[in-house]
């Protein structure tokens, strides 16, 4: 029998393995971390004098090419954050004004304008790029905070076929919709966490006036109002046009809607927007207070009013440019013009009764 | 000294501050020669697995100290004090085979493989399960698995094996033919061990000594036939299975005494009865004869009415009423025949009495 | 036998131990876990410093990462002007909206959870107590919507019942009850697999002997199987209620306006109303809520834990007999929920192959492109190879991190303080689940900018998404894990112990060992939660390198029946690899009895 001795009397130096398999195992998720995925290049650690910070919405979105240019022309390394849409991208950066998210923002539309000027986010600054004259008219107030960069026009829209397929006239304006031969056609987005659902609720609000709206609301949900979470649910299920299969002919979407449901091979569109119906949203830049990078911010809030990337907007962002030095596409200026006459709510009363205006909206359409 | 030296030791479970504290073990002193086997006896709760436990460095000691060779071991860890342990439900790896159980302390000595092969195949052979390297735990009967975790800890050569009540999951037959294997086991391997049990027959099988516990004390130790012969206590006799207490001085004594014959060792004052110690010589008729009688070698101690018949191992056991003594188990001596009712009379079988 | 102790037998009684002592003794417990040290040795430091580090790093880890966050966002609605002010307490409870919504959440949870068990108990008899051709595709399939992601799942359950869809006849768009089915599409496996899981381990004899006493099949399953399950059905019950209560995605998505959960209106309140008086007073009320159901989810799985250790796993399961009463009605019930569970998922698939152009699988050669008028930054397989990226970064962590709490928590130490601070960690790892993720998404903007002194703005780290979702997969990853540890018998470690192995060596090679399979299935979870969640994730992830949900509403929110189409063909997408890795972590998982 081989003789086999017991390594137990020699005894290994006393050490604890279970301390050093911890410690290794952590070490190794650590660098497994560090380098797998995405921590490599990490933009934070790079100084700040050379990165400039775009907080945005997540819609946020410019041609290829475009960025890079403004990069390689100003020397600075452009970082996007998204951290929310509408509300949510003007609380945060309430929030977090002490340590802002970024140098500068984009998207704060014209009814959360005055939540984030009153809280002190922004930073006054007067852009001498060439659209500013444009942007000028969109000025929320007189403190330089925001500057316009694109409008857009939340509207009802129609589907066309529906209406013609089953030979009724389709409605016009927003009192059109309270009469029974439209009962059961309307959708429409959630006023309390959806952006155009709020704009919309202002356009009603500028319609109906302070004492009218409500009463005007509890006619819609008498006639069969639907109301769901988000644009996308509205358009793509609800809607009987578009992508949609909905059995709802009438939708809240865009003015810029209709030239994309051009059918394949076809040459008009199958839905049109209801100018009478329209709430004019404008989207604002700014330079964030306490940014690390100003100067930065400053250059981007100029680089958005630029010709390029105003001539991209209506493609990249299916908003219209403030500039009215750049020409639309041929499909929007022929299918999707702007309302000549939207309803329209002071900045200022919109930021002192959003928030009860909202909580009796809810009250209303939860019946 | 050479080998274990328990020396007061005491374990307690519980926490003191709150007053909840149970004694365990309590000043237990005891040794283990190298080479020997010692059998740890005593009933359910006694505190002897505790002992074990400690002697392993599973449970930390209250008081006193346990020492191998000389050398103290506290604060030796358990997995460098070259102490084997069985558990009473084997506590085999489920997620290795038989050959990975046993070879489990080869690889953690850092053995060559080739000598790990050869040793497993040797320690399988040794229990009895040669060839069963490849089986999966699950497959093996109960005793399979208890020789299977016998040979695991006997694979390192532990300076000194542990073993846990190991056979007390299995039934009889299979349990007394296991405690011959242990025992032979041990000696083939040269093994000094620990040897827990609540069986005295098992503890006398497999121990060269035999130490009695009871409620956290040690009672006694001995080698089994110097212990059966003069157990300390009656604590311990009765422990020991001795199921009747005769003073010799008192009149039913008196028999006894005379049946035990020659000259008792001084001091002694009870004989303590076996089961089986009184043996049913025949049956009492009427108020004065008897059908049956003693002999010189074997007179009739005492009469007693019988309650049962039970017939085991081949033979039959009666369960006799006696005055004095209470109930006790009879022998029946080949040939006699009795009924419940039926009025005996008994001899006394000298082998099964113990004097206290 | 060696010859020096002959005559022995005739030296003592031969047949001395009573007899009941002689019969074999059923396993003792193990040392009881009452014991606590009296005296004597100390552990090592080495030792110490070890538990110390893996309880240490998970607890950092949560709190720097979780509770410091929440408890920074939920203290700005209490403290004005620098003093605590609990007014907002008063003022909150006094609408009427806030007790609508309080009721509204019981009232969906409650219900969905009934559903969920009536279903789910048959579910669990045919998929785990009998064996039929197919049952394993059959159990990774309902598992799928358990870690769908919401998103995917909304829009799918949308597109089945809105006006137009195939069960629009039904009316439930927008009605409570579509929530309430919802909620059961998700947490249906739930129930599955937790009473399951004991289910194979119930021994039959037990029930059988019932009917041999003359009950009839009804009657024994009611007073021997059904008792005996009791653990499981209240910790799936306390589970799905817990998931249910804190429903966000689906909620949101079909409850419109009409309905909401305290989640919801928490995500409404912060994020809309920038009310944080408000949120943090529901954020109480939704944590006094998780902690009732965490309470009595725990106390159902101590008796089960024990009730599982107990029992070895009751062989192989008979086959399904369909002309048996008891087999057919589960049966039955079972192919039905399969059938439902199917419908919103075969929608999803159809009309992901519906192209403006006809049916084809336009929308998904489309997943190369970054969308009609560039709707992406990226490509959508771009974002589903990010998607993975993260998904591992977040599955390393929480299996780390979850794993070094399981290990913690499965053991009983000696001291009383000990074992209360283990059962207290094991509660504290289970609050993620019941925390909304919009609190803790706008509590990492507020905590983890430059924290402690580091010259990282950790808010725009990458690193953050993947720290985002681990947090919320470290309760699965427990919960897969801890039961198995948890029912390794302590002296199969002594005996490890006894032969050498050190406390590495018996952590390797005893608790590693025996537990690497139920790690391969916290790895299956820990990945598909990564894969799948949103919320946190899309406050976090960074435009360049979005993930595939993130991409997926992104899509949806984009105009155009071209990017529509591809949301749903990458919805798909991202429901099979779901699906394709619990398969995987399901063969993985083999018969060892995790909770999930």
């Amino acid at each position: 029998m081989p003789r086999i001795t017991s390594a137990r009397q020699h005894g290994r130096p006393h050490r604890s393995t279970l301390a050093t398999g911890v410690a290794l195992a952590a070490a190794t998720a650590l660098a497994l971390t560090a380098c797998s995925a995405i921590g490599s290049g990490d933009d934070a650690s790079s100084s700040p004098a050379e990165t400039v910070t775009l907080v945005t919405h997540d819609s946020f979105a410019l041609s290829d090419g475009l960025i890079e240019a403004f990069e390689e022309e100003s020397g600075l390394t452009v970082e996007i954050v998204t951290p929310g849409d509408g509300g949510s991208l003007v609380n945060q950066l309430v929030l977090t004004k002490d340590a802002p998210l970024g140098d500068a923002v984009f998207g704060i539309d014209n009814s959360f304008a005055s939540r984030a000027i009153d809280a002190g986010v922004l930073a006054p600054y007067t852009s001498q790029a060439p659209a500013a004259a444009d942007a000028a008219q969109y000025a929320p107030d007189d403190s330089g905070s925001l500057t316009a960069v694109d409008v857009g026009d939340v509207c009802l829209n129609i589907d066309d076929t529906w209406f013609a397929e089953h030979g009724q006239q389709p409605p016009a304006t927003l009192e059109d919709l309270t009469k029974p031969e439209y009962k059961d056609q309307l959708v429409v987005t959630n006023a309390a966490t959806s952006s155009p659902g709020l704009a919309f609720l202002l356009a009603t609000i500028g319609a109906f006036g302070e004492d009218g709206w409500q009463g005007y609301w509890g006619q819609l949900q008498a006639n069969g109002l639907k109301v769901v979470e988000s644009w996308s649910d509205a358009y793509d299920v609800d809607f009987s046009g578009g992508s949609g299969q909905g059995q709802r002919p009438i939708v809240l979407s865009y003015a810029s809607s209709p030239p994309f449901t051009v059918p394949e091979g076809g040459s008009e569109p199958t839905t049109s927007a209801l100018l009478d119906t329209c709430f004019r949203q404008v989207e604002y830049a700014g330079v964030l207070a306490n940014a690390q990078n100003p100067e930065g911010a400053q250059q981007l809030v100029d680089f958005l009013l630029s010709d390029e990337v105003q001539a991209d907007i209506p493609g990249s962002m299916y908003m219209y440019p403030v500039s009215s030095s750049v020409e639309l596409p041929a499909e929007w200026a022929r299918w999707a013009p702007l309302s000549d006459a939207p309803f329209q709510v002071a900045p200022a009363d919109i930021e002192q009764h959003r928030d009860e205006w909202i909580r009796a909206w809810t009250d209303i359409v939860t019946g | 000294m050479d080998g274990l030296m328990i020396d007061a030791l005491s374990v307690r479970y519980g926490d003191a501050r709150r007053g909840a504290e149970v004694r365990a073990v309590d000043g237990v002193t005891l040794e283990v020669q190298r080479g020997e086997v010692l059998a740890l006896l005593g009933p359910s709760g006694c505190g002897k697995s505790s002992v074990l436990r400690a002697v392993a460095g599973l449970e930390p000691l209250a008081a006193g100290s346990v020492s191998w060779d000389g050398a103290d071991l506290a604060g030796v860890p358990v997995h460098r004090r070259g102490f084997g342990l069985m558990f009473q439900d084997g506590q085999l790896f489920p997620h290795r085979d038989v050959a990975g159980n046993v070879e489990y302390g080869l690889r953690m000595a850092r053995i060559p493989r080739e000598q790990r092969r050869a040793r497993v195949a040797e320690l399988l052979d040794v229990v009895g399960l040669a060839g069963y390297g490849a089986r999966a735990v699950a497959t093996l009967s109960g005793g399979e698995r208890q020789r299977v975790a016998l040979a695991r800890a006997l694979a390192p050569r532990p300076r000194l094996l542990l073993l846990d009540e190991p056979l007390s999951a299995l039934d009889r037959a299979l349990r007394e033919r296991l405690a011959d294997d242990v025992r032979s086991a041990l000696v083939a391997t040269g093994t000094t061990a620990l040897f827990v049990t609540h069986d005295h027959d098992e503890a006398a099988t497999v121990g060269d000594r035999v130490a009695v516990m009871s409620a956290g004390r040690l009672l006694q130790a001995a080698p089994p036939a110097e212990l059966w012969r003069r157990p300390a206590s009656r604590e311990v006799a009765e422990f020991l299975g001795y199921q009747a207490f005769v003073d010799l001085d008192s009149a039913q004594g008196a028999a006894i005494r005379g049946a035990l014959g020659g000259d008792l060792p001084a001091g002694v004052r009870v004989a303590a009865l076996a089961e089986g110690a009184l043996v049913v010589a025949g049956l009492v008729v009427g108020p004065v004869g008897m059908s049956g009688s003693g002999s010189a070698e074997a007179p009739v101690v005492a009469s007693g009415t019988v309650l049962a018949t039970a017939f085991r191992r081949g033979r039959t056991e009666l369960s006799v009423r006696v005055e004095g003594l209470g109930r006790v188990t009879a022998a029946a001596a080949a040939g006699a025949v009795a009924a419940p009712g039926d009025e005996v009379a008994l001899t006394l079988d000298r082998k099964a009495v113990a004097l206290l | 036998m060696d010859g020096h102790r002959h005559g022995l037998s005739t030296l003592k009684p031969s047949t001395l131990a009573p007899d009941a002592d002689r019969q074999p003794r059923p396993t003792p417990p193990p040392p009881s876990p009452t014991r606590a040290r009296a005296g004597g040795r100390r552990p090592g430091v080495g030792r110490v410093l070890a538990w110390g580090l893996a309880a240490g790093i998970p607890l950092v880890f949560l709190g720097v990462f979780f509770a410091w966050p929440v408890a920074t966002l939920v203290a700005r609605g209490f403290i004005a002007d620098g003093a605590l002010d609990l007014s907002a307490f008063a003022e909150v409870f006094a609408r009427q909206r806030t007790w609508r919504i309080i009721g509204l959440t019981l009232a969906q949870a409650g219900i969905a959870t009934a559903i969920a068990l009536l279903l789910g108990i048959p579910g669990a008899y045919v998929l785990h107590r009998r064996q039929f051709r197919g049952r394993a595709a059959v159990r990774a399939f309902v598992t799928v919507p358990f870690v769908l992601p919401t998103v995917v799942v909304g829009v799918a359950f949308r597109s089945l019942l809105a006006t137009g869809g195939p069960l629009d006849f039904l009316g439930l768009d927008g009605t409570f009850a579509a929530i309430v089915a919802a909620l059961v599409f998700f947490n249906y496996a739930l129930v599955v697999r937790t009473v399951g899981g004991l289910w194979e381990h119930l021994d039959p004899r037990t029930e059988q002997a019932a009917r041999a006493l003359g009950a009839s099949p009804l009657r024994a399953f009611a007073s021997v199987t059904l008792p005996a399950l009791a653990p499981a059905i209240a910790s799936a019950a306390s589970l799905v209620f817990l998931f249910c209560a804190t429903a966000f995605g689906a909620v949101l998505v079909l409850g419109g306006t009409r309905y909401g959960t305290i989640e919801t209106e928490i995500w409404i309140q912060t994020t809309q109303f920038l009310d944080l008086r408000a949120a943090s007073v529901l954020s109480v009320v939704q944590l006094v809520i998780v902690a009732a159901a965490l309470a009595v989810a725990s106390r159902a799985r101590r008796t089960r834990e024990r009730a599982l250790s107990l029992s070895e796993p009751a062989g192989a399961a008979r086959p399904l007999r369909l002309r048996s009463g008891v087999d057919a009605a589960a049966a039955g019930v079972t192919a039905l929920v399969v059938v439902l569970i199917a419908l919103p998922l075969v929608s999803l698939v159809v009309r992901s192959l519906r192209t403006p152009t006809g049916w084809g699988i336009g929308n998904y050669t489309a997943l190369g492109t970054t969308g009609g008028s560039n709707a992406l930054t990226v490509t959508v397989w771009e974002a589903a190879a990010n998607s993975l990226r993260i998904a591992l970064d977040a599955t390393v962590m929480a299996v780390l991190v979850g794993g070094l709490v399981a290990l913690v928590v499965s053991r009983r130490p000696r001291r009383r303080s000990a074992r209360r601070a283990v059962s207290l960690l094991d509660a504290v790892f289970m609050l993620p689940l019941g925390v909304s993720a919009v609190t803790v998404g706008f509590g990492f903007l507020l905590t983890l900018d430059h924290p402690f002194g580091l010259d990282v703005d950790l808010r725009r780290s990458a690193l953050l998404v993947p720290i985002a979702q681990a947090v919320v997969a470290v309760p699965l990853v427990v919960r897969t894990v801890l039961p198995v540890l948890r029912a390794i018998d302590p002296r199969l470690r002594e005996a490890a112990a006894t032969l050498g192995a050190g406390p590495g060596r018996v952590l390797a090679s005893v608790d590693l060992a025996m537990t690497v399979r139920a790690l391969g299935l916290a790895v299956g979870f820990a990945f598909a939660v990564s894969l799948g969640e949103f919320g946190a994730t899309s406050f976090l992830a960074r435009p360049d390198r979005p993930t595939l949900p993130v991409v997926i509403f992104k899509l949806i929110g984009r105009p155009g029946a071209e990017n529509h189409g591809m949301a749903l063909a990458a919805s798909v997408l991202l429901a099979l690899v779901t699906a394709g890795i619990i398969a995987v972590a399901e063969r993985l998982r083999g018969p060892a009895g995790g909770e999930l």
